[in-house]
């Protein structure tokens, strides 16, 4: 079937198997294999991709339904060749042990700040719940979305 | 920040591969695409127990795109131990590729290869397997009872173990107060957020490559070669980035399967589970029950001790017969205990396997421990950090029952520090609160080991070498989990050389590159082993590279040092390039270090948790409000790290506290298999986490280090389940604390 | 081999157009949330997806005089943050605000609730205790109400048939704020929980004497499908809010779950959790100390 679709900025325009999800979609057809698999069933957030804006969790979304809409994944954080904000935090907050939620968190975090560029703790947490990560205690994580959000007012300031 | 007169000790550099982390770009097991590859999907028992009476292949032999359906009817019949990681271990060989005798729900009984994910899912689903189902047993309080189905020809019970120092039963009689228990610890998923998976290939020569997120690449190694009965030089293994695996990929349990598909097809296969899978036929924490007798005097002093583990390994015994050792000894190396007995017992059960899981052991038997402890206290109407500190070992104490030497063991430096920060004693002489929600405070003290010196073979082989063009490559098998193993190891090849870390290269892992490395990525041996043989070999390629320079220099060794990539004399200097390059011209030779380094001991690490938590008396939910975490820890290499480490110890100890146990059925089926009725511990349910470090250093430990990686785990569980009986005057004695339990526990009162 | 297909109306001519074709393996596609768990037995069913999510004008919320309604593409997401929602309807809100995580709030959407008919299904039990009404659409192009006790029959059970979709719900409002949802989880996590058991509470109060002219109370969890309480409503009925009337309500509901559930161990604890959590809204609707 045909899917047209803004992945990343670059419009796309594909024929697909309608029984795809947006991750197999991703992984599996257009190999960009930064968006992870961990559950399949919308509770582990490391497939999390924003769709329109908003996080959500690309193993719960038919590839399908993206016709017309912008996906951006974590391979479209980067910009000319620079770190986006969150991923310099990341880096230098040392949220990233085994790197396996940290796509997910990106996206979570992307979508949480471009809502809200100056998010609470509490807001945070709320944010980045639907988001599990077994080796870092999340503390780090959060911290670098509070750093983010500091560089980000910083520069706008 | 480095430590004090070092430049990289101590500092936090982010993990080696943080860039293609944070970008997306680096490729795990699943994310990898080899020409041609295969998808294999695992058949499972759907029941705890039985005999597979007839399996119809048909219908899914019919998919478009399957190549083949292999059953135990085609597996090689060569039984193996897949926690074997050395040529020659005693071990019971229980596991076979595939089996038509199931005995857990998820054991493996076929595999379906196809050109397409899709193709091998559906023809999975449209294999149709009949049992005859038999009894499971799912309680190890009853797997040894005579009327028990046995598991295995061998019966349901495995061995029974003892460690005992002094006269604990006469001992026990002069006891002013004995304090008895029996906790149970559960079942734990281990929740990787990578799911297991692994590709393996075979190439012309009929040389199998396994690549695979995996603990130790030369067990891989082995346990593949004796699965399908083929020499180990058949055998390559290539670790792949792991996504996590605290014990629970530390056993080779897909890459036999992957292999033997692979040699029935001939073109690579992969074989990556899902989150049910993994959850059903990987392997778990290992469940156990203890009951222990604590004898006091009147002044706090612990006169005996009995401790009892009933040890729940599962449906195959993997680790069963070494996992009870690994908890006896703890409890000889923390307080002054002359007189102890430890015994233990371990059974089959019909449930999922058993494995290492983070602390192999020890946050079991100091969860069993260490709420007791609490209870002698309270019976004695003593402050529990008091009576701790009245018991705690000292520096350089002799391990009672014949253990290696404790070193220089700091935990009362933990405690005293933990105290200080958490306020302690304010915050115990507030009222618990009378109405719907109670607070209390909870502490617990643990240690754990730095290797298997002592137990077992001990020793690593490391290559390190000088390349003409000035940068350090490191060859060993370090299998990083995303602790941080790799840059641990550079910033200790880095201090020694006086070389920027991003100058040093470490290979993944790999049976072909790397030399010979006897026990991998267990124990808690990476830094105190590993990283002391990085530390000598340095040292070896240093004095190298001196020597090299004092010809190019023209200069006395000892008038030269090291700085910065460059080596100074008093009239000149050289870079390093220059030195190798000039080694290889002038002097015919290769700056270069092959290095067997043999553990040289096994310390004791050790740390002190404490916890606060409210709890609400109707409905049992518990929130952790605050939590500090002492560790000693000789000296932090990457103080990052270490905090890292604790701090998603504490999610994990938290989970084994209130929420995560595999739960089951009346046939035995396991009801939590999916991360919806499994749940782990979000963001919105940690406390922040105040981390303090005691480093005193341990002389035999690279640059004073020692382990944290699993330890920091051990007493998480206790510390919160004693703030809650601290709060509620209970007696809370199974784990996880659900607030069923917990409400129980506050009618129990 | 039998392929998933695919149907992508864009309006509700379409829609029905779609309906009027549907067979026995056709399923409707909302936010996808609960239908994706059963993806694979869906593809080799070859089922037929209609997708709803090309449908813009069900991705409305129209506030008429007294009545809110709510297109069935709105997502739980939107309904949390809407103000007037927050302010006029804090249950409803607060309800969607607790739905799984983040990412599913922001595909979810009610009528995919109403028609899983789980008994955990959380916007059963607001949407009841709201009295709120659906739209259907059916397959000759015709739309329809009915109550939502009407709709929702049992566990996965509806009075839907195959033909007919959901194309909004109507949302009375009510004449004062005075409403509350709370949910406790299955598992002892506080966000991204299964409901043990959750409880709408919406309470008609006149003004100057604070007195409780109605009450409607509905338990989710505790049953089947969702439902009102009336001894515990009873109760409420010309009273003023006071600690001690919560207490009698909590113990209501509890004497209802106890009903409920009979001596099944596996949901004892529902009878605590009932308790806790209404008290919970009791404080937080009138801020009495419990
Ligand atoms: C991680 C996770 C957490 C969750 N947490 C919660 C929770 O906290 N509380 C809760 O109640 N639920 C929860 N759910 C379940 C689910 O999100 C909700 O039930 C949600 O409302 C389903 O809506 P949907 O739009 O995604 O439905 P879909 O999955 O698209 O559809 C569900 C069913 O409804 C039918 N359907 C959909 N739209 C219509 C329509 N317009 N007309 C007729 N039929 C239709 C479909 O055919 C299907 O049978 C959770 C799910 C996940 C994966
Ligand atoms: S893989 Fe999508 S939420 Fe876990
Ligand atoms: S860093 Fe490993 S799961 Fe988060």
């Amino acid at each position: 079937m045909r899917l047209d679709f803004t992945l990343n900025g670059a419009v796309l325009s594909l024929d697909i198997d309608p029984g795809l999800r947006l991750i197999d979609l991703l992984r599996d057809v257009l190999d960009m294999t930064g968006t992870k698999e961990g559950c399949g069933e919308g509770e582990c957030g490391a497939c999390t991709i924003i769709l329109d804006g908003v996080a959500v969790d690309s193993c719960m979304v038919m590839a399908m339904q993206v016709r017309g809409r912008e996906v951006l994944t974590v391979e479209g954080l980067e910009q000319k060749g620079e770190l986006d904000e969150l991923q310099r935090a990341f880096i230098d907050s040392g949220a990233i042990q085994c790197g396996y939620c940290t796509p997910g968190m990106l996206m979570s975090a992307k979508a949480l700040l471009m809502r809200t560029p100056e998010p609470t703790e509490h807001e945070i947490r709320s944010a980045m719940a639907g988001n599990l990560c077994r080796c870092t205690g999340y503390l780090k994580i959060i911290q670098a979305v509070q750093k983010a959000s500091q560089m980000q007012s910083a520069h706008h300031a | 920040m480095p430590a004090a007169g070092l430049k990289y000790i101590g500092k936090s550099i982010p993990i080696h591969d943080v860039r293609e982390k944070a970008t997306g770009a680096l490729r795990y097991a699943g994310d990898l695409k080899l020409h041609g590859v295969l998808h294999a999907k695992l058949v499972l028992s759907e029941i705890a127990h039985g005999r597979v009476k007839h399996l119809d292949l048909e219908q899914a032999l019919a998919v478009p795109g399957v190549v083949g359906i292999y059953t135990y009817r085609d597996a090689p019949d060569h039984p193996y131990n897949s926690h074997q990681w050395l040529e020659g271990m005693e071990v019971q060989k229980d596991e076979l590729i595939f089996t038509d005798h199931v005995r857990f729900h998820g054991d493996r009984i076929a595999a379906v290869v196809a050109e397409t994910r899709e193709a091998s899912e559906r023809a999975a689903r449209l294999v149709h397997v009949e049992y005859d189902e038999l009894p499971a047993v799912i309680d190890p309080e009853a797997a040894g009872l005579l009327n028990a189905t046995p598991i295995h020809a061998s019966g349901n019970h495995i061995v029974h173990k003892r460690i005992a120092c002094g006269d604990a039963e006469s001992r026990m009689r002069d006891a002013d107060l004995v304090i008895e228990d029996r906790i149970e610890t559960p079942k734990v998923h281990h929740a990787a957020m990578e799911t297991h998976g692994c590709i393996a290939e075979v190439d012309a020569q009929g040389t199998i490559t396994v690549r695979t997120p995996c603990q130790v690449i030369f067990q891989v190694q082995l346990i593949v070669s004796q699965a399908l009965g083929l020499p180990m030089d058949k055998v390559r293994v290539l670790k792949t980035t792991l996504g996590g695996s605290f014990g629970g990929k530390g056993q080779p349990i897909l890459e036999p399967v992957a292999a033997f598909l692979a040699l029935k097809v001939g073109k690579p296969v992969r074989l990556v589970l899902d989150r049910t899978e993994t959850i059903l036929s990987t392997r778990t924490r290992t469940k156990a029950i203890g009951r222990v007798r604590t004898g006091v005097d009147r002044k706090g002093r612990i006169v005996a001790r009995e401790i009892h583990m009933l040890v729940d390994t599962g449906a195959y015994c993997t680790n069963g017969e070494v996992i009870p050792m690994a908890m006896g000894k703890k409890s000889f190396r923390l307080y002054q205990i002359q007189d102890q007995i430890f015994e233990a017992d371990v059974v089959y059960t019909n449930t999922p396997v058993a494995g290492a899981c983070r602390g192999y052991g020890s946050p079991q038997i100091c969860a069993v421990t260490e709420i007791n402890l609490d209870h002698a206290a309270r019976a004695l109407g003593m402050d529990p950090v008091e009576f701790r500190m009245r018991n705690l070992v000292h520096p350089y104490n002799a391990d009672p029952a014949g253990g290696p030497s404790i070193g220089n063991a700091r935990i009362r430096d933990c405690v005293t520090k933990g105290s200080d920060l958490f306020q302690w004693r304010e915050k115990s002489a507030r009222p618990k609160g009378g109405g719907r929600i109670a607070r209390g405070i909870g502490m617990a003290c643990c240690t754990h080991g730095n290797g298997y010196y002592g137990g077992f073979p001990d020793f690593i082989t490391v290559d390190l070498r000088l390349t003409p063009d000035g940068a350090v490559v490191i060859k060993g098998a370090f299998h990083d989990l995303g602790c941080g193993t790799v840059m641990t190891m550079m910033q200790i090849a880095a201090e020694v050389l006086d070389l920027d870390p991003s100058s040093i290269l470490i290979p993944d892992a790999d049976t072909l590159v790397c030399p010979f490395d006897s026990a991998g990525t267990q124990a808690s041996r990476v830094t105190y082993v590993c990283g002391g043989a990085v530390h000598q070999a340095a040292g070896e390629l240093k004095r190298k590279l001196l020597e090299s320079a004092a010809t190019l220099l023209a200069e006395p060794i000892s008038g030269l040092r090291l700085e910065q990539g460059y080596v100074i004399g008093s009239s000149g200097r050289a870079s390093y390039q220059e030195i190798a390059q000039y080694a290889q011209r002038q002097l015919r030779s290769d700056l270069c270090v092959n290095l067997l380094y043999q553990s040289p001991g096994n310390p004791a690490s050790y740390g002190a948790h404490f916890a606060e938590v409210e709890v609400d008396r109707i409905t049992g939910r518990v929130r952790v409000l605050d939590y500090v975490a002492v560790h000693d820890v000789g000296q932090a290499i990457n103080t990052g790290f270490v905090e890292g480490q604790i701090q998603g110890s504490v999610q994990m100890g938290l989970g084994m506290a209130l929420m995560e146990e595999l739960t089951f059925d009346a046939r035995g089926r396991v009801t939590s298999s999916r991360f919806s009725r499994y749940t782990v511990p979000n963001a919105p349910e940690m406390p922040n986490v105040r981390v303090a470090l005691i480093e005193e250093g341990e002389e035999s430990g690279p640059f004073g280090a020692k382990s944290i990686g699993e330890i920091a785990t051990v007493p998480v569980a206790p510390a919160i389940i004693n703030a809650i009986n601290d709060a509620l005057g209970t007696r809370i004695s199974v784990m996880p604390a659900t607030p069923e339990r917990i409400v129980a526990a506050i009618q129990d009162v | 081999m039998p392929e998933l297909r695919f149907e992508m109306p864009s309006n509700l001519p379409e829609l029905a157009e779609c309906l009027a074709g549907a067979g026995d393996d056709t399923r409707l596609l909302g936010g996808g949330t609960d239908l994706l768990l059963q993806l694979p037995a869906l593809r080799f069913q070859g089922t037929t997806l209609i997708d709803l999510s090309g449908m813009r004008e069900l991705s409305e919320m129209r506030f008429e005089k007294d009545v809110l309604e709510i297109g069935a593409n709105v997502t739980y997401a939107r309904i949390a943050q809407d103000p007037f929602i927050r302010s006029r309807i804090p249950c409803l809100a607060a309800m969607a605000a607790r739905i799984g995580s983040p990412q599913i709030r922001n595909c979810a959407c009610l009528p995919g609730n109403l028609v899983n008919a789980s008994p955990g299904g959380d916007a059963i039990g607001t949407i009841l205790a709201l009295d709120a009404r659906v739209r259907l659409l059916n397959g000759a192009g015709a739309i329809r109400e009915c109550a939502i006790d009407e709709l929702v029959l049992g566990i996965g059970k509806t009075s839907l048939s195959r033909n007919e979709a959901i194309i909004g719900v109507r949302i009375p409002i009510p004449a004062s704020p005075w409403n509350a949802y709370g949910k406790i989880g299955l598992t002892p996590r506080r966000e991204v929980i299964i409901a043990n058991v959750s409880l709408t509470m919406v309470f008609e109060i006149t003004e100057p004497d604070r007195r409780i002219r109605a009450a409607r109370m509905v338990l989710g969890s505790t049953s089947p499908r969702a439902h009102r309480v009336s001894s515990a409503e009873a109760l409420c009925v010309d009273q003023v809010p006071s600690s001690e009337l919560a207490r009698e309500v909590a113990e209501a509901l509890k004497r209802d779950v106890a009903g409920t559930i009979g001596a099944n161990p596996a949901f004892q604890h529902k009878l605590n959790d009932v308790r806790g959590l209404a008290l919970d809204l009791f404080h937080e609707l009138f801020a009495l100390e419990l």
